[in-house]
């Protein structure tokens, strides 16, 4: 897994796209925080005071995928997906470009799939009028959010395709 | 059948091509998906499949305890455990690799992740092992190995997850991983022993401490034992749940990094960062299991292979070993999370209806995958390592390691003859 | 040659599927003398409240799901929340399907969109369950962590001063033996099939019950269209108020059962007391009222579907 805090080697085109991705995995960090001050606010609440927080349960489940997706298009970007690099010592130089070119273009795609689905998945729960169970928030505007950040992840998997026929990206 | 062997062999092919494993699952899970339902239900199927493993409550313990591990690892608690460690077992041949393992087990109480784990006690044991003229291979191995501990004893990222695929109580499980894994460490330290009685010069002794300076050692050790007396005891105390405890651990450690001064801005943000990418990447995982597993739900493969367990009834643990082989060759290839999403779902189902202990079995699978992170070609503890100590090379880490991994080896043994190392303190604990 | 894929996201082995879901499914298969199969998913296809859109998508075929999941949509359902309906699933679940005929049917279109909707039920009334101490009145309630499910139950506890636990149902065990909360609300059936037996001590029962819930049976639109008028004809025949009425009377077998184990272990079952009664009907005023509201939004007359409710309820009982 390669390290999330590497900064990418070198100034490109895209170095407007590696900072909104940072910025992105900034909001991600803030998420995360505050949902363990959250669930220990709402332990704390029931045991000592009889009143948890309200919500808390629908809450932390809405931060989850805000956390998540804020978090992806830099994860991509760094390359920190589990792969198998099992040949590379068998795999020369050139071919190893080649490579990185194609994995990323298919990783680009399966990323692709899921934003278009989570779209579709929004418009539908704006049709049918799908809410939470207890804040009766609407459903859709978190498909739409992930289905956005979604397609800045394909983004960042194009940047990638960019950077390694260039030969400029590390192998992840 | 076919359409399942089919999917299986895509997975291999396009995971072996470096394609992340995540989106490999994906990618053939909707295809197979189309192929043995419909096309329109499989693109339907891959919007829910996504935005339900993303607005979840449960998995929120998943970012929560890497949260926690990794507060932990900068909290410097690991210098601590190191050092009360070293000031019993130092003075003996072997005695520092002992003690990181020791070390590592402590840690393992405070930290849900295996890499966290050995990366932390890379930084603090490998420097005094090498001062002391320990070769690299045991130094580099018994940290490696040690950090496997970290997945075992409680709490644990593994576990946590497997209790959520298979519905099982996440407290019973902690509770199972106790014995087993502190009969981790008792094997890795007779591994050491072993290591050290063959070839004396590879782990020459410390210097013997006095039992004023042992206490005083012991002493400040006070902080792992507070953290995991506050995770494990309000779990088991009915304060709050294991998904709570997450939090509240999160919590504990931030503040132990916070009271000790470790904790800079910048570290914070760094300890974060690291924190929501290994959460986007684990989630992009299972986002990618849970759609493989969903082509797999439509194929007959399920049914087909519960009739043929069901033909081993008179020796289900034929069935097992069956499973574990199949387990020890994946681990050649993919790391423990990927390899558990894809195979419990499977397996778990077989292995109940041979009446089988559920908890048990999250035992052995966290146990067998926990040994895929030591043995070559992949192992993901040798590569952190590697990472980490630079100048140490691959193979002679990996070379290091075997004798851990053999003592791995007869731990599972043990755990598969005697359930009761897994379900003793489990089946006292609520 | 018909094969439905059936998706259950409870397990096949709850109580629930085999005495309601797999006895229809099996009635189908013989009634159509094998034309019309059912496959049984070894795992749901997606989470409980996204079954509905799972059958719609054709994910799978059929599929039960619960009003409750979708409060906006099924608005006009939801009085089959409130306490005090009737202590026999069988009736309500009936009166249910007789009150959606007359008030809903001719909209089964808009709310139900690209499923055939087989029947509805109710799962009968829902009872407060305790680890230690009975609870007979409001201020039992007081400092009492209970796990609820759905809007009343949580009203309930939280009105009295106790505190809602929100944890899913299969973790009731595991919150209940831990200490996390000290009480649950669910029907009889719930207590066995979540072996939670040896953990409650005392039960409380509410006439008419504490609260309900509805559920619902679907079939994709496109696959039902598909099958001939003769395979048509057959699933309609246990569609209706013939599916409320094996449903419903399912769910009283389960109810029953579940308490009889509860007395056997030696468990105390206490009826409310007049003084419990009456401060839940106060509550039950502001129910009734958030459900009047709901329903006018949804544009359909609650008062009105209440009363027919209440009155096929009188009709059905004195039978
Ligand atoms: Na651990
Ligand atoms: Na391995």
């Amino acid at each position: 897994m390669a390290n999330p805090i590497k900064t990418v080697e070198g100034a490109d085109g895209f170095r407007a796209f590696d900072l909104a991705a940072i910025a992105l995995a900034g909001v991600a960090c803030v998420v995360l925080f505050a949902m363990m001050l959250l669930v220990f606010a709402d332990v704390i609440g029931r045991y000592f005071f009889l009143s948890p927080l309200p919500a808390a349960y629908e809450i932390v489940s809405l931060m989850m995928p805000v956390l998540i997706f804020t978090a992806l298009p830099l994860t991509v970007l760094r390359q920190g997906h589990v792969t198998v690099d099992l040949l590379d010592a068998f795999v020369p130089r050139p071919v190893a470009r080649v490579q990185a070119v194609a994995v990323n273009l298919i990783s680009a795609a399966a990323l692709a799939l899921v934003a278009w689905r989570l779209a579709i998945r929004g418009r539908d729960q704006h049709l049918y009028d799908e809410m939470t169970d207890e804040l009766l928030l609407e459903l859709w505007p978190f498909s739409a959010g992930m289905a956005a950040l979604c397609a800045l992840a394909t983004l960042a998997c194009l940047v990638n395709v960019w950077r390694a026929a260039a030969g400029r990206l590390p192998r992840g | 059948m076919t359409e399942a062997l089919v999917g299986f062999a895509a997975l291999l092919v396009l995971a072996f091509l470096r394609v992340p494993i995540a989106f490999v699952m994906i990618l053939v899970g909707v295809a197979g998906l189309a192929w043995v339902n419909s096309p329109v239900a499989a693109l339907y199927n891959l919007g829910q499949t996504g935005f339900d493993a993303a607005i979840n409550y449960e998995l929120s313990v998943v970012p929560l305890f890497v949260l926690m591990g990794n507060f932990v690892a900068r909290a410097r608690l690991a210098a601590e455990l190191y050092d009360a460690s070293n000031a019993f077992l130092g003075h003996r041949r072997g005695g520092l690799a002992m003690a990181t393992v020791v070390a590592c087990g402590g840690f393992s109480a405070i930290c849900g992740s295996s890499l966290a784990t050995a990366a932390t006690m890379s930084k603090v044991a490998m420097p005094s092992m090498r001062r002391y003229g320990y070769n690299d291979r045991l130094a580099a191995g018994s940290i490696a190995a040690g950090g496997t501990l970290g997945i075992l004893i409680p709490p644990s990222v593994l576990l946590v997850i497997y209790g959520i695929l298979t519905q099982q109580s996440i407290g019973k499980l902690f509770a199972a991983g106790i014995l087993p894994g502190l009969l981790g460490v008792l094997f890795y330290l007779a591994a050491v022993r072993y290591v050290t009685w063959r070839r004396p010069e590879m782990g020459p002794a410390g210097a013997r401490q006095d039992w004023p300076a042992r206490l005083r050692a012991l002493r400040n050790v006070w902080g792992v034992l507070l953290l995991f007396a506050v995770v494990m005891g309000g779990i088991y105390g009915g304060v709050f749940s294991p998904t709570e405890a997450a939090g509240i651990g999160a919590v504990g450690a931030f503040l132990f990094a916070l009271l000790r001064r470790a904790l800079t801005w910048r570290i914070l943000a760094e300890v974060l960062l690291e924190s929501v990418a290994t959460t986007a990447m684990l989630f992009t995982v299972l986002i990618g299991a849970l759609m493989f597993a969903n082509f797999i739900n439509f194929t007959d493969f399920p049914p087909a292979l519960l009739a043929f367990a069901q033909g081993f009834e008179e020796t289900p643990w034929l069935v097992i070993l069956a499973i574990l082989a199949i387990y020890l060759v994946l681990g050649m290839v993919f790391e423990s999370l990927s390899m558990i999403l894809l195979t419990v779902p499977i397996f778990f189902p077989l292995v109940v209806s041979l009446g089988y202990d559920p908890i048990w079995f999250g035992i052995v699978v966290v146990v067998v995958t926990e040994i895929s992170l030591i043995t070559p070609p992949v192992g993901l503890n040798v590569f952190v390592l590697r990472g980490v100590l630079p100048d140490v090379r691959t193979g002679t880490i990996f070379r290091g390691v075997t004798p851990f991994w053999i003592a791995d080896i007869f731990r599972l043994a043990a755990i598969l003859l005697v359930p009761g190392l897994s379900l003793w303190i489990a089946g006292a604990v609520p | 040659q018909t094969e439905l894929t059936y998706s259950s996201w409870i397990p096949w082995s709850h109580p629930v599927n085999q005495e309601i879901y797999i006895p229809w499914m099996e009635a189908i298969e013989e009634e159509s003398e094998g034309r019309i199969t059912f496959r049984r998913l070894p795992k749901p296809v997606a989470s409980p409240p996204a079954h509905l859109d799972a059958v719609r998508t054709g994910q799978a075929d059929v599929a039960f799901t619960v009003h409750g999941y979708q409060r906006a949509r099924y608005a006009a359902y939801l009085f089959a929340e409130l306490p005090f309906l009737g202590d026999s699933a069988e009736l309500t679940s009936v009166a249910l399907q007789r009150t959606h005929e007359e008030f809903l049917a001719d909209k089964e279109d808009s709310l139900y969109p690209g499923v055939h909707l087989v029947g509805m039920n109710m799962h009968g009334p829902g009872v407060v369950h305790h680890t230690s101490t009975p609870i007979l009145s409001p201020a039992d309630m007081e400092g009492q962590k209970m796990r609820t499910g759905g809007p009343i139950p949580l009203a309930i506890v939280e009105g009295w001063g106790g505190v809602s636990i929100r944890q899913p149902a299969p973790k009731s065990y595991e919150i209940l033996s831990a200490g996390i909360a000290d009480g649950i609300l669910f029907p009889f059936e719930s207590i066995p099939s979540f072996n939670l037996t040896e953990l409650i001590e005392h039960s409380t029962t509410m006439p008419g019950g504490w609260y309900s819930s509805s559920h619902f049976l679907i079939i994709n639109q496109r696959k039902y269209d598909a099958l001939s008028e003769e395979d048509k004809a057959v699933i309609d025949k246990y569609s209706g108020e013939a599916f409320s009425r094996l449903a419903g009377a399912g769910w009283d077998r389960l109810n029953e059962a579940g308490l009889v184990t509860m007395q056997e272990a030696g468990k105390q079952i206490h009826e409310a007391p007049p003084e419990l009664v009456a401060a839940l009907e106060d509550l039950n005023e502001s129910f009734t009222e958030e459900y009047y509201a709901g329903a006018e939004a949804e544009g359909v007359d609650g008062e009105a579907m209440l009363e027919f409710f209440r009155q096929q309820m009188n009709e059905l009982s004195s039978m």
